[in-house]
């Protein structure tokens, strides 16, 4: 059994149906792409998972639980977190305090939140330097960091990225996605939407391509790499 | 000079008051971008309570009156906070995803509605206190003239141990924070694992309890009242709000203060500057105020410069 | 909705705002109108003028304006002051009053037109409560404090039915009816013409009477609805000519059956509120003056004309370059100002143009009400006209007339309703009538469910006064309905299945009822006697407000463009400004 599981998505926007019949399957351990065009839904699947949208049909299966009728905030407790599109960091809130809310799950159990927050600055020593800094005055880099590392707050058991490579330089790029790896590396299974195809794909153990909220292709990445359409529309190769 | 300072300390206590009131309609400002008019209503109720507790209940406590006050006090937070968590419930949340014209209009039926029941329950007349509450508590006197009632160094302790303690439980406590994380962002806030719902909830039951025990105070205090206090006392309380900067604490506070500062020196000074009928202007002071700073500083005095689509 | 239904012919949306006009006009002559329901119809037309005004502001250009008793408040002083001061004409003054308050709304606007929408909506009380507090301490000593102003001049106009009236009026139709025609051809528009004419001038005195401008107008409009109707059959000439002709007859035929009958009995009205005096002739020309005060009748079609004036001019507004700006800034700011509109001169114009009506709608208040004081001009009023825009449907005019009636004729109306209303008489089937109804209309997207669920509410209402036969409990029974409409929808978001529970709430409630009932019964009666509605008129308004709102937060009848807009926001450029539309909390 998957960690993570869609049977048959359909989510709407409205009247619009934005997600239609999304399957897909993250096993643990692996690191899953989901790559596609502007507006294919990436963001709005990462949403239906995380419960802020319902899907009018179908079903989503976390560890085995069914989730789709779960409010967005107990999800969280089961151990599935997100780094939403955008960064979503609190500008007025200092990175420490991020980074607290990012273990709000934990309750007041200071020792592990503590121990939590050594974790992510061993991770990304720049937000130690910061600690006290406003989230909103750090660098689109920096925020990326942080908005990463309080997704891990949470010690998730499934860790999904909405496009962290978004706005940075390429030397930074290269940064987060390597340490994504290493996330990774440390057991967290990771979803990772991307429209940096290459760099998503040749991390991923998996992938999936999404066009107009419909699943179009989907195999290992390193299938996906070479596939003649992927490689045409997403790798930017004539 | 003497009359100076005494008026300066007849303001900060009024001031005092206003802060209180306008920490409710901040904080829910913060987490739903609402004006919450309900909210001067429901500190009127906190004078109503408080009145229908010590002139019935606990009037058998006169020798006793603080123990009364304090009782009183209690029952007030936990009636008046959970009346906000109830009009919260029942006129906000529905209309949550509605847009910002009609959470207006909920709001302004709900304080119709919470005044024409204080009315009725009031029977629509002035209604006064036991007569020397806290008659005995001693007077601070300054210097020479210039002396503190018991009263107003009581309301000002409150006072200020109510927005210390606020200010203290929103930027240290992990529920505070997560306070400060919903007024930023509801999405993001859930994607923590905060129940918004709850917070908000929260928000609605710390507001309202704090405005109603003010009220309580203010009945004190003054000794007397009407249904209509909330009206206008709230609508200051929120211009304070406002002169601080919406939904930022330490403003509200400031605003609180520099209201009743400049209206009991207005009042005061009124005639020497050649407006003779000060007093009858006082009421106009906040709105002048209001439109001045707000042309000077669009998001009040502590207010960030944030540009928001309307 | 299935296709045999759709296919059916529609009302054409002119006949509903015909017979809204006709409405209207005969509103004043029906048998329940006495002098204060007439007087109150003026005042509720105020209002409507009042929420057109404000429309533009709030709904147009999406401002927040809750200080807008104070413009009309302009306007009734100005003309006060200068009908009584001055001597002037009080009708007169309107241009003033207009420029006044759409001056001072400039002038105020100006610095605070930039700030976001909440901040806008305190600073817009803040500019009321500062008008009230100046006219109650009497400013520049010419608003007479706190008891107002007595005594402006109430205009002296021809009466209604009486030369010149009738002329004007005709040509108007006539006019109206030309233009409408244009593209339809001579026979329907010169020969439509002739009808009417014929209606107006021959069929008043074949009915038995030839002074009656009432039945001339109402033949006259009558006989322009046909003509439309011919219009719109798109028939040939031949067809056309046929069509006048039975026009032609059934006008006949009516005025020599009825036509008597009809016009004794408006006769017989006039006469009951009118004391028509002896008429002053000049010229031929009849211009006997009939001092106001003696009926508001004269003022209603005053208000009227101005009501019909101002939707008129709104509808153009709304299609305009302008109009369409408006929509714009309302929408998305951002984008208006990317499209290179000047968002602060279009507010700007939008405020002025607002108060400067109210202004207008103020000049007929202190017209009719001679007594202009600051009271009448208060936040409450200010409240009163924002929820006429708001629960209508902010930027729909059938909503303004809606929300009028909701927020200024129905408590007005509770006034004469003693409490026994609540359980005689038809009373409590009205209201019941009225909640299903509102039921009905608000499930209708949840078919099969909706209609068991009204059926439950129904037996709610009426299982406390079957069981016990005390016809009190019809108050108990409203409230339990009431109760349930609230119940509803929380159990239809726990359960999938809501209705077996419902249905053992309602067993056990009938239980309660039985062993309550047969106890309190004679009490529950005396303490319902003894309720006054009026004390509880604002409460139960705040209480409809938010339940309006929680059921309908788009108004009762919500504008029509604005899903056009969204949808057209939303389409392109991918997620950026629909998430700013749906996110703007
Ligand atoms: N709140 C919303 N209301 C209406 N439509 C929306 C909303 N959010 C997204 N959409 C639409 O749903 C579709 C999918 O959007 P989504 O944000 O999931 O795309 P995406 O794959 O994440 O794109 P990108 O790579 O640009 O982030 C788009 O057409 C978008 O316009
Ligand atoms: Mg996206």
């Amino acid at each position: 059994m998957a960690l993570l599981e869609l049977h048959n998505i359909n989510t709407y926007y409205g009247n619009i149906r934005t997600l239609k019949d999304i399957s897909l399957k993250v096993e643990a351990g692996q690191v899953v792409t989901l790559i596609g065009a502007n507006g294919a839904g990436k963001t709005t699947t990462l949403r239906t998972v995380s419960g802020l949208l319902r899907p009018r049909s179908g079903e989503i299966l976390f560890d085995g639980h069914p989730i789709h009728r779960i409010p967005a905030h107990e999800i969280v407790y089961l151990g599935l977190t997100q780094a939403p599109e955008g960064r979503g960091i609190f500008p007025t809130l200092t990175v420490q305090e991020n980074l607290n809310m990012g273990a709000y799950s934990l309750g007041g159990d200071r020792g592990a939140i503590e121990a939590n927050r050594e974790r992510v600055y061993e991770l990304f020593p720049r937000l130690a330097e910061r600690k006290r800094q406003l989230g909103g005055t750090l660098s689109g880099g920096e925020q990326q960091m942080l908005s990463i590392g309080r997704a891990l707050m949470a010690r998730p058991k499934l860790l999904m990225l909405d496009e962290p490579s978004l706005g940075l330089a390429p030397l930074l790029v290269r940064a987060i996605f390597e340490t994504v790896q290493a996330i990774n590396e440390q057991g967290v299974t990771v979803l990772l939407v991307e429209q940096n195809a290459r760099a998503a794909l040749r991390l991923a153990d998996y992938g999936y391509v999404l066009e107009t909220g419909a699943i179009s292709l989907e195999g290992p990445a390193q299938e996906l790499l070479h596939n003649e359409r992927v490689r045409h529309a997403y790798l930017g190769e004539v | 000079m003497e009359t100076f300072l005494q008026q300066l300390i007849n303001g900060l206590t009024i001031g005092g008051f206003y802060a209180v009131v306008a920490l409710g309609y901040t904080m829910v400002y913060g987490v739903l971008k609402l004006i919450n008019f309900a909210h001067g209503d429901m500190f009127m109720w906190g004078t109503l309570t408080g009145w229908a507790l010590l002139t019935t209940v606990f009037a058998s406590f006169t020798d006793m009156d603080v123990i009364a006050i304090l009782a009183a006090s209690v029952v007030v937070l936990a009636f008046i906070g959970v009346m906000g968590m109830t009009i919260e419930r029942v006129a906000y949340r529905p209309l949550r995803s509605a847009g910002r014209l009609s959470p207006i209009i909920s709001a302004l039926g709900a304080a119709f509605a919470l005044q024409a029941v204080a009315r009725n329950v009031s029977d629509a007349r002035w209604r006064t206190y036991p007569e020397g509450l806290l008659a005995e508590l001693p007077n601070v006197q300054l210097t020479g003239r210039v002396s503190l009632s018991g009263l107003q160094v009581l309301m000002l302790v409150t006072c200020a141990a109510v927005m210390i303690g606020l200010y203290l439980f929103v930027q240290r406590t992990r529920v505070g924070t997560a306070m400060r994380a919903v007024s930023l962002d509801h999405d993001v806030s859930r994607l923590m694992g905060i129940n918004v719902n709850r917070i908000i909830s929260l928000v609605f039951f710390i507001g309202p309890a704090l405005g109603g025990l003010a009220g309580l105070l203010i009945g004190i205090y003054y000794g007397s009242f009407n249904f209509t206090l909330g009206w206008v006392f709230g609508l200051k309380a929120f211009i304070a709000a406002i002169l601080g900067g919406i939904g930022n604490i330490p403003g509200a506070v400031i605003g609180g203060f520099i209201l009743g500062i400049s209206e009991t020196m207005v009042v005061a000074y009124g005639p020497d500057i050649g407006l003779a009928d000060a007093s009858a202007w006082k009421d106009a002071i906040a709105y002048v105020l209001l439109i001045t700073i707000l042309i000077a500083r669009p998001t009040g005095i502590l207010g960030e410069t944030v540009a928001e689509k309307v | 909705m299935n296709e045999a239904l759709k296919r059916l012919p529609r009302p054409a949306p002119w006949m509903g705002q015909l017979a809204l006009l006709l409405f209207a006009i005969a509103l004043p002559y029906m048998g329940f109108m006495d002098r204060s329901r007439t007087s109150l119809a003026v005042f509720a037309g105020v209002y409507v003028m009042l929420g057109l005004s404000l429309n533009i502001v709030v709904g147009y250009a999406g401002l927040f304006q809750l200080g807008h008793a104070a413009f009309f408040g302009l306007g009734a002083y100005t003309a006060a002051i200068l009908s009584i001061e001055h001597n002037i004409t009080i009708l007169a003054t309107i241009p003033i009053a207009a420029l006044v308050a759409g001056g001072a709304a400039m002038l105020v606007s100006k610095p605070i037109l930039h700030l976001r929408g909440d901040y806008l909506c305190i600073v817009t009380i803040a500019f009321g409560e500062i008008f009230r507090i100046a006219v109650t301490n009497n400013a520049f000593g010419i608003t007479g404090g706190s008891n107002g102003l007595f005594g402006a001049g109430r205009p002296e106009l021809p009466l209604p039915w009486l030369s010149p009236v009738p002329e004007i009026v005709l040509v108007l139709l006539l006019i109206g009816h030309l233009l409408l025609t244009q593209r339809s051809g001579p026979v329907l528009q010169w020969g439509g013409a002739g009808v009417i004419a014929l209606a107006y001038f021959l069929l008043p005195p074949l009915a038995g009477h030839d002074q009656v401008f009432v039945i001339s107008m109402a033949m006259g409009l009558l006989a322009v609805a046909g003509v439309a109707f011919l219009r719109e059959r798109g028939l040939d000439w031949r067809g056309q000519v046929i069509g006048l002709l039975v026009i032609v007859i059934l006008f006949a035929a009516f005025g020599a059956a009825r036509g008597d009958q009809l016009a004794a009995s408006i006769d017989g009205n006039l006469d009951k509120y009118f004391n028509v005096q002896d008429p002053v002739t000049v010229l031929g020309v009849d211009v006997t003056p009939v001092a106001f005060k003696r009926d508001a009748r004269p003022y209603y079609f005053l208000v009227l004309g101005f009501i019909i004036v101002t939707i008129v001019g709104m509808r153009r507004l709304q299609n305009s370059r302008l109009g369409r700006a408006w929509l714009y800034v309302r929408e998305d700011q951002l984008a208006a100002e990317a499209m290179g509109i000047d968002t602060t001169q279009v507010k700007l114009i939008a405020f002025a143009l607002g108060s400067a009506w109210a202004g207008v709608a103020g000049v007929l208040y202190a017209s009719r009400f001679t007594v202009v004081a600051p009271e009448s001009f208060n936040f409450l009023q200010s409240v009163i006209m924002f929820c006429i825009v708001v629960l209508g449907g902010s930027g729909s005019i059938p909503g303004v007339l809606v929300g009028t009636l909701g927020m200024v004729v129905l408590p007005e109306l509770l006034r004469d309703v003693g409490p026994t209303f609540l359980y005689e008489g038809a009373g409590p089937f009205v209201i019941l009538a009225l909640i299903l109804g509102g039921h009905l209309l608000s499930a209708r997207d949840r078919g099969q469910a909706a209609v068991i669920e009204t059926g439950l509410i129904g037996a709610a209402f009426f299982v406390p006064p079957l069981l016990l036969g005390e016809p009190s409990l019809y108050v108990i029974g409203l409230l339990m309905a009431l109760a349930m409409i609230i119940v509803l929808p929380l159990l239809r978001r726990r359960t999938s299945n809501a209705l077996p529970w419902v249905a053992g709430a309602l067993a056990a409630y009938a239980l309660v009822m039985i062993v309550i009932g047969s106890q309190f019964g004679q009490d529950l009666e005396r303490e319902i006697s003894a309720f006054r509605i009026m004390d509880w008129r604002d409460g139960l308004m705040g209480v409809a407000m938010v339940v309006m709102m929680v059921l309908r937060p788009a108004g009762i009848i919500p504008e029509r463009r604005k899903g056009i807009v969204m949808s057209a926001v939303a389409e392109p450029s991918g997620a950026g400004p629909a998430v700013a539309v749906q996110q703007a909390t």
